[in-house]
């Protein structure tokens, strides 16, 4: 009998067990789909760089959260100053994931302190879009041991390999062919990023034609520079490269002030500020400088995304701005397209990347640095001209301009 | 080539940290008081030239002037109001003032942000001495150096005041009981010093930068060099200033640019273990 009644009484409790999961289901569903996702804006959020990543990061955030969020949760942005500390980098990293839980991590500024930052993040299975970290060592991380580095994407500049390669071109094919330039001195400032790129700098300039006669690198703390310009003077170059990221102006005021006689220019993050020439009190003239976006319509983005910054902070975008508002939206991309916020699921999607951006389009490499070329990131060659405006020389199809030096300068054009 | 570079380099290098140095020499020699915010006063007084030239359009050398002015009432209040009540204890003197000169950096830096400024030069134009290239602004700082030093020089030996100052140094209770007001002298004397930094502040600017963590690099030279000097020999000072400007400069020009941070320490050192008393101080510092 009782039996019997078990019997009977089965479809019912099966059905009430699955009433109640479905139930729970949609309850924990709703709850978590309210909840807002945490971005974690990790850099050195006291400096330019970093409140730019800041002015970015809340850009790309209201944009998403007035067009109802990603999957339909807001994104909540939590900040974290890594103070140029590999120290204070993973205890921003930790504040970030245990603290705030954060869900994804964007920023970083100096390869040195994402590379301490590194095995946190498969600790806490947290992708990390790296916005302002150039070295090629992170990328080679992801390649040797996939599993356990797979959580880093480079998103927001090149690798140092690539830089190097697209500046040798430029001077090479653009301002060599033009001058004549065959011999150029190297001038690198003392950094991860920097570590081995004199030695990648003579190959390149060799295949390209060209001499290296000297490549030396300073301190980043140098307050003289008069020594230095003047072995540049003696060493019989034509044209001196400016390798820096960490630099003030310090070092184009002393160059102009010792009446240096040889075009200046390279990768000079400093140089890219919008503001350059009024705190260099105008002596960056005839430098040559680069930058991944200026406001010319690289993508249908480009221009909208300049104009949009420029109003709501009153300054141009550097590039950490730039970066951290593209890596934004490439999250919210792969995120749409996995239908999750999990890293597991995320990281494939995110290596599936296909996205037309502010910069450029974005997609990875199979080591999950950005792909680099005229149909994805490029970089534009400019030039600091009086009374204080950039102009773009390179490639030929951007450019606002042509080249000027300044009197004290004085070189045959071929 | 090379020799001149060194000669016109190096005196100019050696101007400005004994612009710095005779200053913090002459506060440890008068006043006994390790000032660690002689490093503030300069970079106060570059932010201070900074916004009168920059951000009012006042002419530039009033706004260096007005730099100095406002510093040297700064340093006399610091001195009324805080050393005063602490100057007994060096190391509560130490510690008030690096606090001090850490705060000083957070005022600025929430005050102007994190962005390096610049001051634009007095003379703007370069020029051509003995064959080197040389920033205009470089020499006059060479030149200023050189007049205020010389100034202060006179002003010690040559006025009443400085023959107060000097009496306050040898001994301040006989100079109390000689009627010298010596709680006057001290004050005098870190306005002084505290003038003399704030000028080396607004005329490095255009050539250097102004940015608030400025301050930390002057007082590492400053120290070696009153150690190297002498603690409290503003004499020992100068010509300490002059070797180490001088040392750093051969440094960078012949054996590496990146080598010359390392003289201020590698001079410390040496003097403690051999001359503690410095060249020509009379006593150990420490």
């Amino acid at each position: 009998m009782a039996k019997k009644r078990l019997h009977h009484s089965c479809p019912g409790i099966l059905m009430t067990t699955l009433l109640c999961f479905f139930g729970l289901l949609l309850f924990f569903n709703s709850a978590y789909a309210a909840d807002p996702v945490k971005i974690g804006i990790i850099g050195p959020m006291q400096i330019r760089p970093g409140i730019a990543m800041k002015q970015g990061a809340m850009m790309a955030a209201d944009e998403i959260n007035a067009k109802g969020g990603i999957l339909g949760r807001k994104i909540e942005l939590h900040y974290a100053d890594t103070e140029f500390s590999p120290e204070k980098g993973i205890t921003a990293l930790n504040k970030l994931a245990v603290k705030d839980k954060v869900e994804v991590l964007i920023g970083g500024m100096t390869s040195g302190i994402v590379l301490a930052q590194m095995p946190y993040l498969s600790r806490y299975q947290l992708p990390f879009l790296g916005v302002a970290v150039a070295s090629s060592t992170l990328t080679k991380l992801v390649k040797e041991d996939y599993d356990k580095n797979k959580y880093f994407f480079r998103v927001g500049i090149l690798k140092d390999q690539l830089l190097a390669f697209d500046m040798v071109n430029f001077i090479a094919n653009y301002v060599g062919k033009k001058y004549g330039i065959k011999k150029v001195a190297i001038l690198l400032e003392k950094a991860k990023w920097t570590e081995g790129l004199d030695q990648a700098f003579t190959g390149l300039f060799g295949k390209f034609g060209m001499e290296v006669v000297m490549a030396e690198f300073f301190e980043i703390k140098t307050n003289d520079y008069s020594p230095i310009f003047s072995k540049v003077k003696k060493s019989g170059a034509q044209m001196t490269v400016e390798v820096h990221s960490h630099v003030s102006e310090v070092f184009i005021k002393q160059y102009y002030d010792q009446k240096v006689p040889l075009p200046v220019g390279g990768i000079a993050l400093a140089a890219q500020s919008s503001d350059f020439w009024e705190r260099s009190g105008g002596k960056c003239v005839g430098e040559f400088t680069s930058n991944f976006i200026y406001r010319i319509p690289i993508t249908p983005k480009t221009i909208p995304f300049w104009d949009g910054y420029v109003k709501r902070y009153k300054d141009d975008p550097l590039v950490t701005a730039t970066g951290t508002y593209d890596a934004i939206y490439v999250y919210k991309d792969a995120v749409e397209r996995a239908g999750s916020f999990k890293a597991d699921i995320l990281i494939p999607a995110l290596e599936k990347t296909n996205y037309v951006a502010a910069l450029g389009t974005i997609a990875f490499e199979a080591d999950h640095d950005l792909k680099y070329g005229p149909d994805y990131v490029a970089i534009n060659w400019a030039q600091w001209q009086a009374p204080g405006k950039v102009t773009i020389l390179y490639p030929e199809d951007r450019a606002t301009g042509t080249v000027q030096f300044p009197e004290w300068i004085k070189l045959p054009q071929k | 080539m090379v020799a001149l570079e060194i000669l016109i380099y190096g005196a100019v290098l050696s101007g400005i940290y004994a612009l710095l140095a005779v200053g913090f020499a002459l506060i440890f020699g008068v006043a006994r008081v390790i000032n660690l915010t002689h490093g503030a006063f300069y970079m106060l007084g570059a932010y201070i030239t900074y916004a009168l030239s920059v951000l009012l359009n006042v002419p530039l050398i009033l706004s260096i002037i007005g730099g100095m002015a406002i510093v040297f009432l700064l340093a006399i209040c610091l001195d009324r109001f805080i050393i005063e009540r602490i100057r007994t204890t060096m190391i509560n003197v130490l510690i008030t003032t690096l606090a001090l000169s850490l705060f000083a950096d957070q005022v600025i830096l929430q005050i102007f942000g994190p962005d390096n400024r610049n001051i634009p030069a007095v003379i703007s134009d370069r020029v051509t001495l003995l064959g080197v290239d040389i920033a205009g602004q470089r020499l006059l700082s060479l030149i200023i150096s050189v007049a205020v030093i010389a100034t202060l020089w006179l002003i010690i030996t040559r006025t009443r005041m400085g023959n107060a100052l000097l009496a306050t140094a040898q001994d301040p209770e006989a100079a109390q009981l000689m009627g010298i007001n010596t709680g006057r002298m001290f004050m005098i004397t870190m306005g002084i010093a505290a003038m003399m930094a704030a000028l080396a502040g607004g005329i490095v600017g255009s050539f250097l930068t102004v940015a608030p963590e400025m301050g930390m690099l002057p007082i590492i030279k400053a120290f070696s060099i009153v150690i190297l000097g002498g603690l409290g020999s503003i004499g020992g000072s100068i010509i300490a200033a002059l070797l180490i400007g001088y040392l750093e400069t051969i440094v960078a020009y012949l054996i590496s640019f990146n080598a010359t941070e390392l003289v201020p320490l590698v001079v410390i050192f040496i003097t403690l273990i051999f001359r503690p008393a410095g060249i020509f101080g009379k006593r150990r510092g420490f």
